[in-house]
């Protein structure tokens, strides 16, 4: 390493400080290199003190400790003052009295968690202190939820917003906050002025001349774009510099539509300038600096870079109808323009730029383009089954089917998809249709429509157009499709303490119901102990104290019954109406009192909770948790409640688990059949729905409540996937409402399927994208479903 | 002649301003002549009322306006007898005063009456369009100008407040949601009278509180809240405070929430 005479100076004299300290046979000299290692970024002005705490560690404890110290200080005097350093080194020492070495070193080696407690975390900013916030406003910006997650560098895989931890590097907390703030927008602003989606026809016009572009047609445009030119430009950062060029185009636009972020994206630049020193000279005069600088001085025209055919290009970025694909001609440009291109001098104040994770991005864009395309075929599924009621359009759909099949043409835009599809029979709203539907027209093909373009607007983003697969798989899915022949299961099974019970299953292909199709074999739920329960409460304290306010204020509800025909009270709305009918001849009525009385709730919940494969590990947990908190607060409130599980394989295997039935209490034994709780196998939803209508028309109660609990879609292992699946849930809960029960779904999944509304009925769900806050929803849906 | 001028009082005069978002003014003037009673499905705030008031004025038909709630009798609807020195007078409820007048009566949130009082509508709603008043011991014919609407606000979570499949089967729904930016930009500049800027962010901000469903947030904010906010602004009220005041506070009271919301309007202004 390369290092003046003055270093050298120093890192002789710590040797011989180290050695001092150490001089045992046991540390060799390697280890001294080490350590001088480990002290060489710490300043010149502190290094006394912390040599002063190594000898304290080594001389009271021991050695170990003190290099776990000498490893880590440099990255702790981020977090603390020297005087907090030494409370930190205290509680270390304290931890090694009380548990050993081992805890104490690990205590030291996580300073940006364990230092933040010591103080001068006054400076440093949180990924935590901004996350919540920042997600609100990453929703609102992109329309998608966006979760947050620590990383050193940032980026962004097109889900997921990955940023330090913590960020201390500026003065103060203010500031560094800020940093956070807007390397986030920076990465929410790639997802939302779509950094990293083209069609890959448009970039093989740009780049003709890479023909490995034409290969791997699947591989998503610019990720496979990047690769290439990373490889053919081993010397050019690309990622950094196409990052680098983006931001002027995100930047801008972000700056015309919100004049609070702009004004946030002035002061942070100034702060940046600030803190950057003379030696990262914004001077240079080649193309990196010339938009560097433009940047740095927040597109000040007078920065615009000099080079006059480089400046129509950054020009060209700031027009409001840019897109990425300027971005990469500017890219294109400067990559012609080889002698423009030196290194990238100016990363440090980049930083908040990030990097480009291509690997992670391709695997996420990949697992998009799937969820697209199976959203696309659900709505427009959902579309064809509601349109499908006339025999005819069925024959139509068939024939289309085949049609596109044959053509291997593509689908250019979506109305032309649609249009193939909706030729016929779709009713459209002229004048005389109204008289010919005898009911009410509900416009709900119009959301799904409006659902199915965004669908489509989406998928053409990445691909640029609709692929005529996606249109024909979902013609085959609403008209002939699976083989509804079945494996036979052969064996029964047979165990005298398990109940059977025999269920129909709605065909919605004939339209008709299979008769006894589905066996429900219903049991006890394991048990399982532990102290889950407990846990679980002291985790959410917080929450348990709202929760008791707000169920017990919900026992005390007072109704007023008007018009009674004796009471507390004269009810003078009734009186008056009464004496004015008298004087009218007309017979009074007797109700004229008015009862105040304590609502009786009279209200039966039924909460069926999904226990199919897919809710393994934080699903369960989190499902548990809730079950917890909402059995917690229910007591409170007195109403009758009863818990059940679902599984099964097959329409022979289904399974359904008492939990806690309707009239045992909450036992011990239920506590434990709570923590007992385990993820299974299928989600067959129909016949768990039907037995739990039985439960519940068993039930004595004014107001039944279904509420079902599951991650996602009904499916079995066998034909039940689909519309099948979907349409036979629905009819269950249909079929549950004409008994008066009232089914309500919670739904834990990352995104919103397209079919919950068909399922469920628009007001009938609510889906929890994020299962670490299932325990909050859930018990504040109970209050809401109830009151 | 007083009922005259009783009466007069229900026609709208001056004509609203109602920007027309879609075919809704088509559809319901199809309904009008084909006698059909009419459902306006939608979030609160987003132009019912005032499109009922507008096509009041467009059908120059007497409004009758009840807004539903958990305590409204049949009584209010139909009427009822009154005392007026020493002598008992009938009156007329809203629904019979716009059955007998060849009036609209507009029902709105309808799910927010019980529903032992809503049962009088149904024979108003189907083709026999007949009001019986048991008081009177008469049953009103509705002439060919009487119009019955109601409307709902289908995102209404509550399941112990849903409208019957009986009562919802006779209707001609209008789907109304938010309008979409360009004429939700015109409603809030003309209505909070403030300039075509600050609307445009006062509903970009609005437009992003309706994506929060996923972190909590049931109903965005409404046209109304934005108008609202608007006039604050207007009346010379800080930017912050006013979207605070009149948009943020009035959607929920979680605090992640809030500081959320607060972000986003600190971004938009
Ligand atoms: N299309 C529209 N044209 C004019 N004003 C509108 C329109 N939509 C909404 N508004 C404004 O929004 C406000 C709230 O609408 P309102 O009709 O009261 O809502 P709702 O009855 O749906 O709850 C109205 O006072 C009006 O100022
Ligand atoms: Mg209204």
């Amino acid at each position: 390493m390369n290092v003046g005479p003055n270093e050298k100076r120093r890192e002789d004299a710590l040797k011989n400080a180290l050695i001092q300290i150490f001089y045992t046979d046991t540390i060799g000299s390697c280890h001294v290199e080490n350590a001088v290692e480990f002290l060489r970024p710490i300043p010149n002005e502190k290094i006394g003190q912390i040599l002063r705490l190594v000898r304290l560690i080594s001389g009271s404890v021991s050695d170990l400790l003190a290099f776990s110290f000498m490893e880590n200080c440099s990255k702790a005097l981020e977090y603390l003052d020297l005087d907090q350093m030494e409370e930190w080194v205290t509680k270390a020492l304290s931890i090694y009295e009380a548990q050993g070495l081992h805890p104490a070193t690990e205590f030291l080696s996580r300073p940006h968690e364990t230092a933040l407690s010591f103080g001068n975390s006054k400076r440093v900013a949180t990924l935590e202190d901004v996350a919540g916030k920042l997600s609100i406003l990453a929703s609102g910006l992109t329309e998608r939820t966006i979760r947050f997650e620590p990383s050193n560098t940032p980026f962004t895989d097109g889900e997921t917003v990955y940023l330090p931890r913590t960020f201390s590097r500026f003065r103060n907390l203010e500031e560094n906050l800020l940093f956070l703030k807007i390397s986030a927008i920076h990465k929410i602003s790639q997802i939302r002025f779509n950094s990293f989606l083209a069609p890959k026809d448009i970039l093989i016009k740009l780049f003709p001349e890479l023909d490995e572009l034409k290969s791997e047609v699947d591989r998503p445009g610019i990720v496979h774009l990047l690769n290439i030119l990373s490889e053919r430009f081993k010397k050019t950062d690309i990622l950094n510099l196409y990052s680098l060029i983006e931001t002027i185009r995100i930047e801008k636009r972000l700056e015309e539509d919100f004049n609070g972020l702009k004004r946030d994206l002035f002061s942070f630049k100034n702060n940046l300038l600030k803190s950057i020193g003379p030696e990262n000279s914004l001077m240079g005069n080649d193309a990196i600096s010339q938009i560097g600088r433009f940047i740095l001085m927040n597109y000040d025209p007078k920065f615009l870079p000099k080079d006059k055919s480089l400046r129509g290009y950054v020009k060209r970025l700031l027009k409001r109808n840019s897109t990425n694909i300027d971005s990469l001609n500017t890219l294109k440009f400067l990559l012609k323009n080889q002698n423009v291109i030196n290194t990238l001098p100016l990363k440090g104040p980049f930083f908040y730029v990030g990097t480009i994770n291509l690997s992670k991005l391709e695997i996420k864009i990949l697992e998009r383009r799937k969820k697209l395309e199976k959203k696309f075929v659900e709505i427009l599924g959902a579309l064809i089954v509601k349109n499908q009621c006339k025999g005819p359009l069925k024959k139509e759909l068939e024939k289309a089917s085949k049609d596109l099949k044959n053509t291997p043409s593509i689908t250019d835009d979506i109305d032309s998809a649609l249009a193939m599809v909706f030729q016929k029979g779709h009713c459209k709203d002229k004048k005389d249709s109204f008289l010919n539907c005898e009911h009410i027209i509900l416009h709900e093909n119009q959301d799904l429509l409006e659902k199915l373009k965004g669908v489509g607007r989406e998928i053409m983003e990445d691909l640029g157009k609709i692929p005529s697969s996606y249109v024909s798989s979902t013609l085959d899915l609403a008209t002939g499709y699976y083989d509804p022949t079945l494996l036979l299961d052969s064996k029964k099974e047979e165990a005298p303490s398990f109940l059977f019970f025999s269920y129909p299953e709605w065909d919605f292909r004939r339209g008709d119901y299979r008769e006894n199709w589905c066996t429900v074999k219903e049991m006890h739920s394991n048990r399982a102990s532990g102290n889950f329960i407990e846990t679980t409460l002291r985790k959410y304290k917080g929450q348990v104290e709202t929760l008791r306010r707000q169920f017990e204020l919900m026992r005390q509800d007072f109704m007023c019954e008007k018009r009674q025909k004796d009471g507390q009270e004269i009810d003078i709305d009734a009186y008056v109406e009464a004496y004015t009918d008298l004087k009218a001849r007309l017979s009074p009525t007797e109700r004229l009192y008015y009862r105040l009385k304590q609502d009786r709730r009279d209200i039966a919940v039924l909460f069926l909770v999904d226990m199919s494969a897919s809710t393994e590990g934080w699903v369960n947990q989190a499902i548990k948790e809730s079950l917890v908190l909402l059995t917690h607060a229910i007591e409170l409130v007195g109403d009758q409640y009863g818990i059940y599980g679902f599984s099964g394989m097959r329409r022979t295997g289904c399974q359904y688990f008492i939990i806690k039935d309707f009239n045992e209490g909450l036992t011990n034994t239920v506590k434990e059949r709570i923590i007992g709780i385990t993820s299974r196998d299928y989600t067959r939803m129909g016949p768990a729905i039907r037995h739990s209508t039985n439960k519940l028309k068993e039930v004595e109660a004014r107001i039944k409540i279904l509420l079902v609990l599951s991650d996602g879609k009904p499916e079995d292992y066998d034909e039940y996937k689909g519309p099948y699946a979907i349409e036979d849930t629905r009819m269950a809960l249909f079929e549950a409402r004409q008994y008066g029960v009232k089914p309500f779904c919670i739904t834990i999944d990352k995104e919103a399927r397209s079919y919950l509304p068909r399922l469920y009925g628009a007001a009938n769900y609510i889906f929890v994208p994020d299962v670490r806050l299932l325990h909050k929803r859930v018990p504040e849906i109970y209050r809401v479903l109830t009151t | 002649m007083e009922s005259d001028q009783r009466l007069s009082s229900f026609f709208i005069s001056k004509k609203p301003f109602y920007l027309p978002v879609g075919n809704e003014i088509e559809l319901a003037e199809i309904a009008y002549s084909h006698c059909l009673p009419l459902l306006l499905k939608g979030p609160t705030g987003c132009g019912k009322t005032r499109f009922m008031e507008y096509m009041a004025w467009r059908l120059k038909r007497p409004l009758f306006t009840v807004s539903c709630h958990d305590d409204l009798s049949t009584s209010d609807l139909v009427g009822r007898y009154l005392i007026k020195g020493g002598e008992t007078i009938w009156m007329d409820g809203p629904l019979t005063l716009a059955v007998k007048n060849g009036g609209i009566c507009y029902l709105d949130e309808v799910v927010e009456a019980r529903k032992d009082t809503t049962v009088v509508i149904h024979p108003l709603a189907d083709d026999r369009r007949k009001l019986p008043i048991e008081k009177l011991g008469i049953i009103l014919d509705a002439s060919k100008e009487f119009m019955l609407v109601i409307s709902y606000n289908p995102g209404y979570q509550s399941v112990l407040k849903d409208l019957k499949p009986s009562t919802r089967q006779r209707f001609i729904a209008i789907d109304f949601r938010y309008p979409d930016e360009e004429h939700e930009r015109k409603i809030v500049e003309i209505e909070a009278e403030i300039d075509h800027g600050l609307s445009a962010n006062l509903v970009k901000l609005g437009r992003m509180t309706r994506r929060l469903k996923e972190q909590g947030l049931q109903e965005g904010a409404s046209t109304r809240l934005l108008i609202h906010a608007g006039k604050l602004i207007k009346s010379g009220i800080d930017v912050n405070l006013a979207c605070e005041v009149a948009i943020c506070q009035p959607l929920t009271d979680d605090e992640e929430l809030l500081n959320g919301l607060k972000e986003m309007i600190k971004a938009v202004f």
